[in-house]
């Protein structure tokens, strides 16, 4: 059934309606009306709080209040099961840019995410346009790229730790049968930082991949066969029709990957522990490390208050020079 | 009417029993035959959980009227889980703790000093080590009791099939044949050494490894307020050197390798200085090993001193509604009895004295003798503040300068630095 066929007209606006019906303001009718419009709106934003108040308290206690009360920590000496916490103010912040530890693991986390998300995007949208072309078993190849992702971030974690180990490891094993100098991935202070990245990025590429798909599935095919009419070849469709078109999506795919490169944890606590020489030590893993090892709450609470900023400033940037049209 | 009244009465009744029933319940004093239930917690080491479900069974035939709740937690998260539960409140009554976590605990004033009633300071003095005991002690009171001495030195463990391919027939005596029957055991590929002949780097090894070579040596590395340390001495910077030499000199390990222990039960590592626990490890998770527990020489001419920093034992909450049962439970397992059954399956040392020359607990610990031969000198740690960054910081340096990045001198100072750096933060 066609349903533009059987729709009812609009009939106007209830003030037009009330206008044309000829009545009078204040009359028992539109009264009467107005009274049922407005009980009816009630009922609809009752309705929409109702349904929403879940999500809302769900966000409330388990973000926004914790969220709130590490800002409130940061400005104490406050250890979990310290006698006394005394206010200390900004001091936790001013001893942040005096502890090496700190500067180090900044330092180590910038390194990590100035890694991770060039590279996570130049391996993510080829592998999503291939995916995108091919036909021949395309719900497999789609579903192994995606299986990593599914995977606990654990679980990669202590796989690849044998896969790295320098003596029985099948990196190692692979490079000694082609003749390749043996590396000790984690061991080396110069290498454990990348070897950690390289796990990240195949954990989380799934993701980004999907993203990429589903925006590359949404571009319109009118404006491919115009520039094929015209004789563009593969690079010019990617470069001058994909690439813009993707712009939004790209900016998206670099804040989403961006925040999550800078929260990163699991890995550096299974496979290295922020060794050697603290050469893996990232921002969040000595933010844990003081809270729960060195019993300094408060000053962990700092860090991730100055985790938060650094973030949602970054976030904000990107979001000014990705904007567009 | 007559069912009327009837169905009142069997109400009127029924009202009566519940709310009996409900008043003896809930006052204590009529409820003498009520079971009382402990909570006990711990960490979830199979050897540790196997013996302590054991003496709970025990426990409980003994004492009908308490019941043990027993739960476990991994490792990595029994230190967040206690901080977190300790703050909030929701601690169990009992909580199997190690000694160098007491002090802030009790500080705090969450855990219950030992009441006199259940033991006098003077009778535990008498029963346990000092070197366990000093962790559990704060402020001249005793905050639980401990159950295992640790001990990471005096020993280490040896793969006996890299000694028999190398046609090595005695174990080293001196440090001078550790480092020569370590350079025989050596293999390197190209530039890599493969197979370490002696691999102690690790956190507790090497922090272990450096207090103790300081210790034999006469020296200490406290410094006189006995708050602060004090590692810029001979005997610091002689150990130091002495550590980094196997890496850079004598070539028979190197920072790049696996930890010492994966290493070591990887196949790939002669000997490895090591607590006797290492040997509960080896038998129950590496069977098919060959290995032998061997005395490891003291570094000076004095007799094999050694920093000691407590052992597990455990600890009652102060805010628990059930103290008397808790303390009842907590000294029944660290009697002399459950002392030795738990010492035996968990391969730990025991930190009650007698347990030392117990002839029963020596036999079945035959394999780890040479650990009850050096008892007597083990030293307590001493106030590290806070034990993770304290051994953290002495790796880390200790690394820096196996990498040949700093002098080992300057590790020496370095060390010195941020320890007392970081023992200022604590003490205020």
């Amino acid at each position: 059934m066609n349903w533009q066929l059987t729709r009812r007209p609009y009939a106007g606006s209830i003030s037009e309606r009330i206008r044309r019906s000829g009545l009078r303001k204040g009359s028992h009718v539109i009264k009467h009306a107005q009274a049922r419009r407005g009980k009816g709106r009630t009922r609809y934003l009752g309705f929409i709080i109702l349904s929403l108040l879940p999500i809302i308290s769900l966000f409330i206690i388990f973000t926004v209040l914790p969220a709130a009360a590490a800002v409130v920590m940061s400005l104490f000496d406050y250890s979990l099961i310290g006698p006394s916490r005394p206010f200390v103010g900004i001091g936790n912040f001013r001893a942040l840019f005096q502890d090496p530890l700190f500067l180090k693991s900044l330092w180590n986390t910038i390194r990590f995410v100035c890694m991770t998300v060039p590279l996570n995007i130049l391996v993510s949208l080829p592998v999503a346009l291939g995916l995108n072309r091919i036909r021949f078993l395309r719900s497999f190849f789609r579903a192994c790229y995606y299986i990593p992702t599914v995977t606990s971030l654990a679980a990669v974690s202590l796989v690849w730790l044998y896969l790295y180990d320098p003596a029985t490891g099948l990196i190692n094993a692979l490079l000694r049968t082609i003749g390749l100098p043996t590396q000790s991935w984690l061991g080396n202070a110069s290498l454990a930082l990348p070897s950690i990245v390289l796990v990240y990025v195949w954990q989380d590429l799934g993701y980004n991949v999907v993203i990429f798909l589903a925006a590359l599935q949404g571009l319109p095919a009118t404006y491919y066969e115009a520039a094929q009419i015209d004789g563009a070849g593969s690079w010019q469709l990617f470069r001058y029709i994909t690439l813009p078109l993707l712009k939004p999506t790209m900016g998206m795919v670099v804040i989403l990957t961006m925040i999550s490169a800078f929260k990163v944890f699991t890995p550096v606590h299974i496979m290295t522990q922020g060794g050697p020489m603290n050469s893996t030590k990232l921002l969040v893993y000595y933010i844990y490390e003081n809270a729960f090892s060195f019993l300094k709450m408060g000053y962990a609470s700092a860090m991730a208050v100055m985790l938060f900023g650094m973030i949602l400033l970054l976030t904000l940037v990107q979001l000014v020079f990705l904007r567009t049209d | 009417m007559r069912a009327k009244l009837g169905h009142r009465s069997a109400l009127t009744v029924l009202v009566l029993v519940l709310g009996l029933t409900l008043v003896v319940g809930l006052n204590p004093a009529w409820a003498g035959s009520r079971q009382v239930t402990v909570r006990l917690w711990g960490h979830s080491n199979p050897a540790f959980v196997a013996a302590n479900e054991a003496l709970i069974k025990e426990f409980e035939k003994e004492n009908p009227d308490i019941r043990i709740n027993y739960e476990t937690f991994p490792y990595d998260n029994f230190v967040p889980k206690l901080q977190t539960a300790f703050a909030s409140g929701t601690e169990a009554d009992v909580v199997e703790m190690f000694g160098m976590w007491v002090e802030p605990y009790a500080k705090a004033g969450r855990l219950d000093a030992v009441p006199s009633s259940v033991m006098s300071a003077q009778e535990i003095e008498n029963t346990y080590f000092q070197a366990p005991l000093s962790g559990f002690e704060y402020n001249g009171k005793y905050y639980g009791f401990p159950r295992e001495f640790n001990l990471e030195n005096g020993g280490m463990i040896v793969n006996k099939k890299i000694f028999d391919a190398a046609e090595i027939k005695s174990y080293p005596k001196t440090w001078d044949e550790v480092i020569e029957v370590a350079k025989k055991l050596t293999k390197v590929d190209g530039r890599k050494i493969v197979q370490s002949g002696f691999h102690f780097i690790q956190g507790d090894p090497v922090t272990f490894l450096y207090l103790s070579l300081i210790l034999q040596q006469g020296g200490n590395y406290w410094a006189n307020d006995k708050v602060h340390v004090k590692f810029t001495t001979p005997e610091g910077y002689r150990a130091m050197q002495f550590m980094v030499d196997f890496v850079l000199k004598h070539k028979v390990v190197s920072p790049e390798l696996p930890k010492a222990s994966p290493a070591f039960f990887q196949g790939i590592v002669a000997m490895y200085p090591r607590g006797p626990w290492i040997m509960g490890v080896a038998k129950q998770d590496y069977p098919q090993m060959s290995v032998e527990y061997v005395p490891l020489p003291s570094f000076g001419t004095t007799p094999p001193y050694f920093a000691a920093e407590s052992g597990w034992g455990i600890v009652v909450s102060s805010r628990s509604k059930v103290k008397d049962a808790a303390w009842k439970f907590a000294r029944f397992m660290a009697s002399k009895d459950a002392s030795r059954a738990w010492n035996i399956k968990t391969f730990t040392i025991p930190a009650y004295k007698e347990l030392a020359t117990d002839p029963e607990l020596l036999k079945a610990m035959s394999p780890i003798k040479v650990s009850f031969d050096v008892l007597k000198y083990g030293r307590f740690i001493g106030p590290l503040q806070n034990r993770d960054r304290f051994f953290e910081i002495i790796f880390n340096r200790f690394s820096e300068a196996a990498f040949g990045k700093i002098s080992s001198e300057q590790a020496v100072k370095l060390i010195e630095k941020d320890l007392n750096s970081m023992i200022d933060e604590y003490v205020k």
